[in-house]
């Protein structure tokens, strides 16, 4: 056997696993998008009818609130998840060092299906026997249930899910810091820096590149955020937390017009990789140009 | 300008582990002074110790009239160059020499000025703009140097800053270093396991092993009088021959015995050792220059027999057994040749060394 053909054979399976996974239910909702599937076409392949569910698409405002509610969840969520990952992972490396259980231990959030989380922080949030939302109850914070209110629903949204991904963030970060070399440390101290100084002009550069790992995975993580969503609040009330993935669902499974939720997906993916590029390709302009 | 002395210095490490044990040395204003021994002997534990990276066990360090043993090492005002540049990698060749002076809050009117300055004087001005990830060994140097002078520290500390380089750049580099020190005459500490490199830089050499210092001198000093048969051993290139031997006295002349040779000492040597009490059991050390080798035997001469030949080009090495059984490496002409097993004759010359056996102090100084 040549080797081109054995190699071959090592790539198949996953390159079957890629058709079968990803590329068949990827062509597949391409192709939904350009149909119709009401029940006067057949169920099985719709009814071609061209661009009509992007054109439908670009005028439809419920999609451009979508779009809205996800970005007032994804740049709090994210920067706030940042912040608190960067900070945890300060205090908890030197621990982390001497005891590597401490990794999965702080995982355990991250680890748990995110409907079990949204569960968690709907119990919690319960204003007659959660124990925050009695709290928030008692503090007269808020009025009633926090998830019933359309100004606290989102933050709450956003609160569990910090809860969820601050660990996976905190994790990526303190695994960067245990690898950063001693060295510009070393310099850093006999050039004069002092502790603060030490941390935005060694610390933080050297550890760039491993925040930016995370933001993005997390970026393009939260786009898709929907079962917290949908355990917690269903997108409402009304449609305060409807993100883009929540009002695709509810156009392809509730509605079941799988043609306009197929376009929504599509949309939406297209603008993800827009974004994650550009994000990308941004971060590291500022890199380079410090 | 500044006078730099340890006084009696300890590094322990966790375990009782010694890595420097009551060093005291002095080095004056404007010297570059070398800190030289084989990996472990304690000289990078040192230079740690006076950056302030390390602390100091026991003992004290002295800036001038300052006890700086508890201050900070960006409160000593000192200056490193590492043995692996330790730049900023996220950094660009102008930032990486600005760094120092940008923790300082300086004007960048004067940052400017400052940098410019320090790449001119390396000559590396082409690389500010740079990011140093894809600099050469010997360019990553250049600009951790160039950190190093930028804001004229008190001390200069160097760490074995050329090891990494190649043959041929270290030897430019080396006369880059010395130019450099005369330029700025900065107190200048340098570490390196090389002797070529200390004996070709350096004011003056501290030897050390296994955390302690065997002796302080120019080079001229340790090479010629080493005070010790680590030293003697260490310095030169090819190394000393050491024999095992016998001290004896015959008609108020002393000699120097061994199964393969007799050797008389000259009277100076014999007045070191008139006041000599330990044993007899010496060793005794010849430089590889100071043999002289014929094919027949001469007056005090003795026979060896040849094990290898190495023509050097320049030089030729003489490698011979000696009867009881050690290898002698010698230094001859360098068209000569002697094929294996060919007996020769060897004279020994002046300076001899002679070493307590188990002390292994030099008797003779």
């Amino acid at each position: 056997m040549s080797s081109r053909r054995y190699i071959l054979w090592w790539v198949l399976p996953a390159a079957i696993l890629f058709l079968v996974i990803i590329l068949i239910p990827f062509i597949t909702a391409l192709t939904f998008s350009f149909r119709s599937f009401s029940f006067t076409s057949s169920l099985s392949t719709g009814q071609y009818i061209g661009v009509d569910n992007y054109r439908k698409l670009v005028f439809d405002n419920d999609f451009y609130n979508s779009f809205k509610v996800t970005f007032l969840y994804l740049v709090p969520a994210i920067l706030l998840q940042g912040i608190l990952g960067l900070g945890m992972a300060l205090l908890i490396s030197g621990a982390v060092r001497r005891a590597r259980i401490l990794i999965p231990i702080m995982l355990l959030p991250t680890l748990l299906t995110p409907v079990v989380i949204g569960l968690i922080g709907v119990l919690t949030l319960n204003p007659d026997f959660g124990v925050i939302g009695q709290l928030l109850k008692k503090w007269g914070l808020v009025q009633g249930s926090v998830l019933g209110n359309a100004s606290t629903a989102l933050p709450a949204i956003i609160a569990v899910d910090t809860y969820q991904w601050t660990p996976f963030i905190a994790v990526i970060l303190t695994a960067g810091l245990l690898a950063l070399p001693k060295e510009p440390y070393e310099a850093a101290q006999v050039d004069g820096a002092n502790p603060i100084q030490t941390f935005f002009r060694v610390t933080m550069p050297l550890l760039w590149p491993y925040f930016v790992v995370a933001l993005l995975i997390r970026v393009i993580d939260a786009f898709r955020i929907f079962d917290i969503i949908w355990v917690m609040t269903r997108g409402g009330p009304g449609t305060a937390t409807e993100t883009v993935a929540v009002y695709a669902y509810r156009h392809t499974f509730r509605y079941w017009d799988f043609g306009y939720g197929s376009a929504l997906i599509m949309v939406i993916f297209v603008f993800i990789s827009i974004l994650v590029e550009y994000l990308y390709k941004a971060l590291q302009r500022w890199q380079a140009a410090q | 300008m500044t006078v730099l002395t340890l006084k009696n210095v300890w590094k322990i490490y966790e375990g009782n582990v010694i890595g420097v044990e009551d060093l005291s040395i002095r080095v004056e204003d404007g010297e570059l002074f070398a800190l030289l021994g084989p990996s472990g002997c304690g000289k990078s534990s040192t230079l740690r110790m006076i950056a302030g990276l390390e602390k100091i066990s026991k003992g004290e360090l002295w800036f001038d009239d300052v006890l700086v043993n508890d201050l900070e090492p960006r409160e000593r005002n000192v200056a490193m160059v590492f043995e692996n540049y330790a730049l900023y990698p996220y950094l660009s060749v102008y930032e990486n020499i600005a760094f120092p002076l940008r923790l300082r809050g300086m004007s960048q009117v004067e940052i400017d000025r400052k940098v410019r300055w320090a790449a001119e004087f390396l000559g590396i001005t082409d690389l500010l703009p740079m990011r140093v990830r894809g600099l050469s060994g010997g360019q990553m140097q250049a600009v951790g140097i160039g950190r190093a002078i930028v804001r004229q520290p008190a001390v200069l500390l160097m760490d074995e800053p050329i090891s990494h380089l190649e043959a041929r750049q270290r030897a430019r580099m080396r006369e880059e270093l010395v130019d450099l020190h005369s330029q700025l005459g900065t107190t200048t500490i340098y570490v390196t396991h090389d002797q070529v490199e200390a004996m070709a830089m350096a004011h003056r050499i501290a030897v050390m092993n296994l955390g302690k210092l065997q002796q302080v001198g120019t080079p001229k000093e340790v090479y010629n009088q080493p005070h010790t048969k680590f030293v003697g051993g260490f310095i030169g290139e090819p190394p000393m021959n050491f024999a095992n031997c016998e001290l004896s006295s015959e008609n108020g002349e002393f000699y120097v015995v061994s199964p393969s040779f007799k050797v008389k000492l000259s009277p100076q040597a014999a007045a070191k050792l008139e006041n000599y009490h330990g044993d007899a059991q010496v060793q005794l050390g010849i430089r590889p220059e100071n043999i002289s080798v014929s094919m027949t035997p001469t007056e005090s001469s003795f026979a060896a027999k040849v094990y290898v030949t190495e023509p050097q080009g320049d030089r030729t090495l003489l490698s011979v057994l000696l009867d009881s059984n050690e290898l002698f490496l010698i230094e001859v002409a360098p068209d000569f040749f002697a094929p294996p097993d060919e007996t020769v004759y060897l004279k020994f010359n002046e300076p001899i060394h002679l070493f307590d056996r188990v002390e292994e102090v030099n008797l003779l100084y």
